[in-house]
């Protein structure tokens, strides 16, 4: 079965590469419409006011000024992005230094900048709360408007997300041994090249929004509520964005900003964020996360509480411990998961890349590796060879239905491959002990074996494939294409399910008025997993429509017919065969078109499909100035089944250098006034070609049951593994394990301080 | 006062582009501190976008002919023109090779963009406590021109920064040329910066020039930048070495002399003042070392 | 606010322009001539997305004020491949897979093939070191730097 496959599995070209390597690939910021206004957003210099009034008459009267946008002639409709808060467009409050005051659209964006000049507003200024501790003391201020909250915690859906599985106190009874740990993160941003952009254009009463969104439909959605109209009157489209990482997850606000002022002028209007803009936009909370863990003296888990906190700006999307996989990876049977979320006076939060998995992950794996030192294991990796979750093992997390076992998983192999390839067996010389030390330079290794989703157990979705007169097929999809190749990979599936050749198949992708509802969107590592299954459907459907269609011209039933690279032929006498394109020439009365049509849901029960790996790393810690050297990194993937090998390489290096520059190098920091200090790419440094190393990828095949040929996603998985391998990499080095990240120089020298 | 992020430049009233030296101070006389020149661009435009700077005459130099040139006349000294920019003073195999310090500091500032417009003037005129390429300079013991309508003068480059990104260059003075005295036989001298990542402003940058005769130091120069207001001559480091027999004791202690005369602000965000000093001690250490073997005729860069 | 008129040769092509003199090359290219290849990805000169090539030289589009491009020849990533035929360094970006979301390509290639015009044999250590100014936060720059070096072997055997 495996190598049967003729398009899935292959390194084709992306769709869409020949394009961006000539600069013809259309952005949001790249499009324009005849008549067109420019926006600019006026923004909060307070972390926490009430706005008593807004002056905006100069603003108005100045020529070229077309229209303005404030909480007052803004709908009071509140609305939710997923599983977020609800919020207002504009709101009589700021929230954060920066918070989104006022909208202008103006002839030039010139125009539009002196208008705001000529603003004036008077704010109330209110006193603000920077820590949690802070915002949930008794009479602190309220944040989210009383009408969503009467306190500074996340109210929705999503709140507290807290689950128990057995019994917790009964499981610390009986653990032989316990240790606890609380880690910290702070406050990061997922800096895609990309600036998000939105161009909205009204047409009798019809709403056309170009937008960098991941998540149109749920977009589509909140803006026909808001806006008091029905779904089909709202277009979202989503062309070719740069980069996502969950930055572009949360962009209904804008699209309604957008839309409002375009509404009001009667023009199209464009808004593009600068960098600033973009990086306050949304951020990923800083956050704590608590675990203490039970173990019996051969290492068994009999208790495992988790209890993770995350602060930051309202309003927060998506749960805390929803994306904590901690039980898919080790089987536990006595569990209690607790997720907070409290609001503080900072720029809005939300998703990225591994959301906090990553720091589940990280506390797992720094755990795992402190048991497995003290519990003389040979090696850190033979604890999770032992004990990781297997095929068929009890798995679900907080969101997961009761029972529900894992899939498939591939992380024996994943361990086995990276131990070789880092050349673990030459180089570990032990617990405590560096792989070498040369002046004040000492090296360590170590490893973390870890997990993550790929799709939330209620995403949906569908795709279309209709085939053509002349044998080529237009693909539909809700899919978005961010930069992971989304659209090749699918339609690699599509056209390995139909027959049809890639070449044949043009992909119509992110259209809500073309695509099938997909509410969720290019979130939580889903689209290989998830819209995998509803591609395959579709080109499945086309197919046996095709090859009902051949049959009677074949002279032989549908059962007896095949479809490769659009040759439809009897399988038992290929030499009978007839192309596609020839079938689909032919005119009979009643024939009637071919549409392939796909549905699927995630896969959730009785089996879940989990995405696993395993992380090696070699580090240099320079122990005179704490600077750390990355010197080998190795990440192996159960990616399920490669779609795209060369798309998989690319997507783990990406995000492992992602996650190295998070883990040793990026933070966002405030003033005491709640200012956001390094507002920009001087201050908050990204990994540059100098920085970054090669980075071995490693790709695993499981190939999962419950998928389409046997694919899992997997594009956040390389970075939640990141913290941990580095931190246990750097135990061995120096002796010490970092619970903070960043792990700056600064913190490493501190630490090799308080050591001594 | 509201925040604006601004995605333009702030209109101007006029660009001009002299063709000479004698246009351009003319020019600045006349608007005074309404105008500013603009080279490279790359300090002036970050400014103005952010409206920190508003300029409404822009007087583009880089049209100047004449500017851009690196000399070495029999005279006594090196004279490299204010237009030459970072990428040619890279790649100039003279300054390679005996002015070390300055070339590695062209080479590990900036990137090969920003590089291939940044002008040497613009770097010293910014007057930052950083500048990278003010800092080797400074260690030669450099002299600049300035320019204005009726005269020039020369001052030593050390004194031309009088506070964090303040000079005393006046309104309606150019800076034109940079002037670098000879070197004693067997000098060496070496550059080092410390950053988060490979394209960073420094955390701390140290440059060394070193003459070395018969094991005895007979000329020490040490410059540390972003430890202080302005760049900042090491004294009391470089006390610890003149004239004496070198010795891998002393370098220690020359280091950590220059550690204490360091006094970073706080409230940088790529370094705590603490964190500045010790690698103002590493970085000289290691720049002292690297000097003396360049001057003792080892590790040349070829 | 001052309008100039400006003549620019942008990849081999002369333009007149009445242009407002605060206009950087970057909107211009953009705005004026609809070149969108050039990308803003900052306006501070830090991310390199707006790289362009000025007398084969890469500079940054937006921290280069349009007025001063006068009479220069300026080079985008429109005007590196003549009509169908994609130069060495495009065609290795799509087969090594160098290519992600797109954003940072059209710069990084014009810096890449400003170094592969200076220096015919650079090593891997000399290419990251070259390529430094342009940021990529999809691929970790490996499958880049691969496909610069792929590029290099394809434009010696005169590719």
């Amino acid at each position: 079965m495996v190598n049967e496959l003729k398009v899935v599995g292959k390194n084709v070209a992306r769709i869409g590469a020949v394009e961006k390597v000539r600069g013809e690939a259309k952005f949001v910021g790249d499009m324009s419409l005849p008549g067109m206004l420019h926006a600019k957003i006026l923004r909060s210099p307070y972390a926490h006011a009430r706005i008593v009034n807004i002056d905006a008459s100069k603003a108005e009267k100045l020529p070229g000024v077309r229209a303005v946008l404030t909480y007052k002639n803004v709908p009071r409709i509140l609305f939710m992005e997923e599983s977020a808060e609800e919020s207002y467009v504009l709101d009589d409050k700021v929230r954060f230094l920066g918070d989104e005051v006022l909208a202008i659209a103006a002839d030039t964006i010139e125009t539009a900048e002196r208008g705001l000049e000529l603003i004036n507003v008077h704010y109330e200024e209110l006193p603000a709360v920077f820590t949690p501790e802070e915002a949930l003391k008794p009479g602190a201020p309220l944040i989210p408007p009383p009408e969503v909250s009467k306190d500074n915690m996340l109210v929705g859906p999503a709140r507290t997300r807290s689950r128990d599985w057995g019994n917790i106190e009964e499981g610390f009874k009986e653990a032989e041994h316990v240790i606890e740990k609380t880690f910290t993160a702070h406050c990061v941003q997922h800096m895609p090249l990309e600036p998000k952009a939105f161009l909205t254009n009204w047409e009798r009463s019809k709403l056309t929004v170009w937008a960098t969104t991941q998540r149109l439909f749920s977009a589509r959605h909140c803006v026909a509520k808001v806006l008091q109209m029905p779904e089909t009157a709202v277009r979202i489209i989503s062309p070719y964005l740069g980069g996502g990482f969950g930055s572009k997850s949360e962009s209904t606000r804008y699209i309604l900003i957008t839309a409002l002022l375009s509404k009001i002028s009667g023009k199209p209007v464009k808004l593009q964020f600068t960098k600033e803009e973009d990086m306050l936009a949304r951020t990923r909370p800083a956050n704590v996360i608590s675990l203490k863990v039970g173990y019996k003296k051969d290492g068994a888990f009999t208790a495992i509480h988790c209890k993770h906190t995350v602060h930051g700006g309202y309003s927060w999307c998506h749960s805390t411990t929803g994306t904590v996989n901690i039980r898919a990876l080790y089987k536990c049977k006595n569990c209690r998961f607790e997720g907070y979320t409290i609001y503080t006076n900072h720029p809005s939060i939300g998703q990225m890349r591994g959301v906090l998995d990553t720091f589940a992950a990280w506390g797992m794996t720094s755990l795992v590796d402190q048991i497995a030192e003290s519990l003389n294991f040979k090696n850190p990796m033979d604890y999770a060879k032992k004990f990781h979750v297997r095929a068929g093992d009890e798995c679900g997390t907080v969101i997961d239905a009761d029972g529900v076992t894992c899939s498939s998983c591939g992380l024996d192999e994943c361990i086995d491959r990276a131990t070789k390839a880092i050349g673990w067996a030459e180089k570990w010389r032990g617990w405590k002990t560096p792989v070498k030390i040369q002046g004040n330079k000492r090296i360590g290794m170590g490893m973390a074996a870890f997990t993550h989703d790929t799709g939330m157990p209620w995403m949906v979705t569908g795709a279309i494939l209709k085939v053509n007169m002349d044998g080529t097929a237009n693909f539909i999809t809700p899919v978005t294409e961010l930069g992971n190749a989304t659209i090749t990979t699918q339609a690699q599936v599509v056209s390995e399910a139909s027959g049809i050749p890639l070449k044949d198949i043009y992909v119509t992708f992110a259209d809500t008025e073309v695509a099938p509802v997909d509410p969720d969107g290019q979130v939580d590592s889903s689209t290989a997993h998830v819209r995998s299954i509803s591609s395959k459907m579709a080109g499945e459907d086309a197919k046996r429509q095709l090859l009902e269609r051949a049959s009677p011209q074949l002279s032989a039933p549908p059962e007896a017919i095949d479809i490769v690279d659009g040759l439809i032929f009897i399988k038992s006498d290929p030499s009978k065969s007839i192309t596609v394109k020839h079938l689909m020439e032919q005119t009979e009365f009643g024939v009637v078109p071919v549409v392939g049509r796909g549905v699927s849901a995630c896969p959730h029960f009785p089996q879940k499909a989990f995405s696993y790996g395993a992380h090696f790393a070699i580090v240099e810690v320079d122990t005179e100035t704490g600077v750390i050297k990355i010197l080998k990194y190795v990440a192996a993937h159960d990616v399920g089944r490669a779609l795209n090998p060369l798309v998989c390489e690319a997507q783990i290096q990406g995000g492992v250098t992602m996650g190295i520059s998070v883990t040793l190098n990026e933070e966002l920091l405030f003033d005491a006034k709640g200012k956001t200090l390094n507002l920009n790419y001087t201050d908050y440094k990204l990994f540059t070609t100098v920085d970054a190393i090669n980075v071995i990828p490693i790709i695993v095949e499981s190939n999962d049951p419950i998928s389409a040929y046997g694919a899992k996603g997997f594009g956040e998985a390389p970075l939640v593994g990141v913290p941990g391998c580095l931190s246990n990499a750097i135990y061995n080095a120096i002796g010490i394990r970092f619970s903070e990240l960043p792990i700056t120089p600064e913190r490493v020298l501190k630490a090799l301080k308080g050591k001594k | 006062m509201s925040n604006i992020y601004y995605s333009t430049l702030p209109p101007i009233k006029d660009y001009f582009r002299p063709k000479f030296v004698k246009s351009a101070t003319s020019l600045l006389t006349r608007y005074g501190k309404e105008a500013s020149v603009i080279a490279g661009g790359t300090d002036l435009l970050v400014s103005m976008r952010s409206r920190k700077k508003r300029p409404a005459y822009l007087i583009d130099i880089t049209g100047i002919k004449n500017l851009k040139y690196i000399k070495n006349s029999n005279k006594d000294n090196l004279k490299i023109g204010a237009l030459t920019t970072i990428r040619e003073i890279e790649m100039s195999e003279l300054i390679r090779k005996k002015y070390t310090a300055l070339y590695e500091a062209a080479h590990s500032m900036g990137t090969i963009q920003i590089n291939n417009v940044a002008t040497v003037g613009g770097n010293i005129c910014r007057g930052s406590p950083s500048a990278d390429m003010a800092c080797p300079l400074c260690a030669f013991k450099s002299k600049v021109k300035l320019v204005d309508t009726k005269k020039s003068r020369v001052v030593p480059l050390e004194s031309f920064s009088n506070g964090s990104d303040k000079t005393i260059l006046a309104g309606d003075e150019i800076l034109t040329e940079i002037q670098i005295p000879n070197l004693l036989p067997n000098t060496g001298s070496a550059f080092l910066r410390a950053t988060r990542t490979a394209v960073d402003l420094a955390k701390v940058n140290v440059a060394v020039v070193i003459s070395i005769e018969n094991g005895i130091c007979t000329y020490i120069s040490i410059v540390l930048g972003s430890v202080a207001p302005t760049l900042m001559r090491a004294y009391a480091a470089e006390e610890v070495l003149r004239g004496k027999k070198i010795t891998k004791n002393l370098i220690e202690k020359s280091a950590k002399a220059a550690s204490d005369a360091a006094h970073p602000r706080i409230g940088s965000l790529r370094a705590s003042p603490e964190y500045k000093k010790l690698l103002a001690n590493v970085l000289t250490r290691e720049a002292v070392s690297l000097a003396i073997q360049r001057a003792q005729g080892k590790g040349v860069k070829e | 606010m001052s309008e100039k008129e400006i003549n620019l040769k942008v990849n081999g092509k002369q333009y007149s322009l009445q242009i407002s003199s605060h206009k950087t090359l970057l909107e211009i290219l953009r705005d004026n001539l609809g070149l969108y290849g050039v990308k803003n990805g900052c306006s501070i000169g830090e991310c390199g997305a707006c790289t362009i090539l000025i007398d084969n030289k890469p500079v940054l589009s937006c921290l280069t004020m349009a007025l001063s491009a006068e009479g220069k020849e300026i080079t985008t990533i429109e005007g590196l491949s003549n009509s169908d035929k994609l130069h060495p360094l495009q065609e290795a970006f799509i087969k090594y897979g160098a290519v992600e979301c797109g954003f940072c390509t059209p710069g990084i290639i014009l810096t890449a093939k400003a170094l592969l015009d200076e220096n015919q044999n650079p090593t891997e250590e000399e290419i990251r070191l070259y390529l430094k100014g342009n940021l990529c936060r999809c691929t970790g720059y490996s499958k880049i730097v691969e496909a610069v070096v792929s590029a290099l072997k394809s434009l010696r055997k005169g590719g």
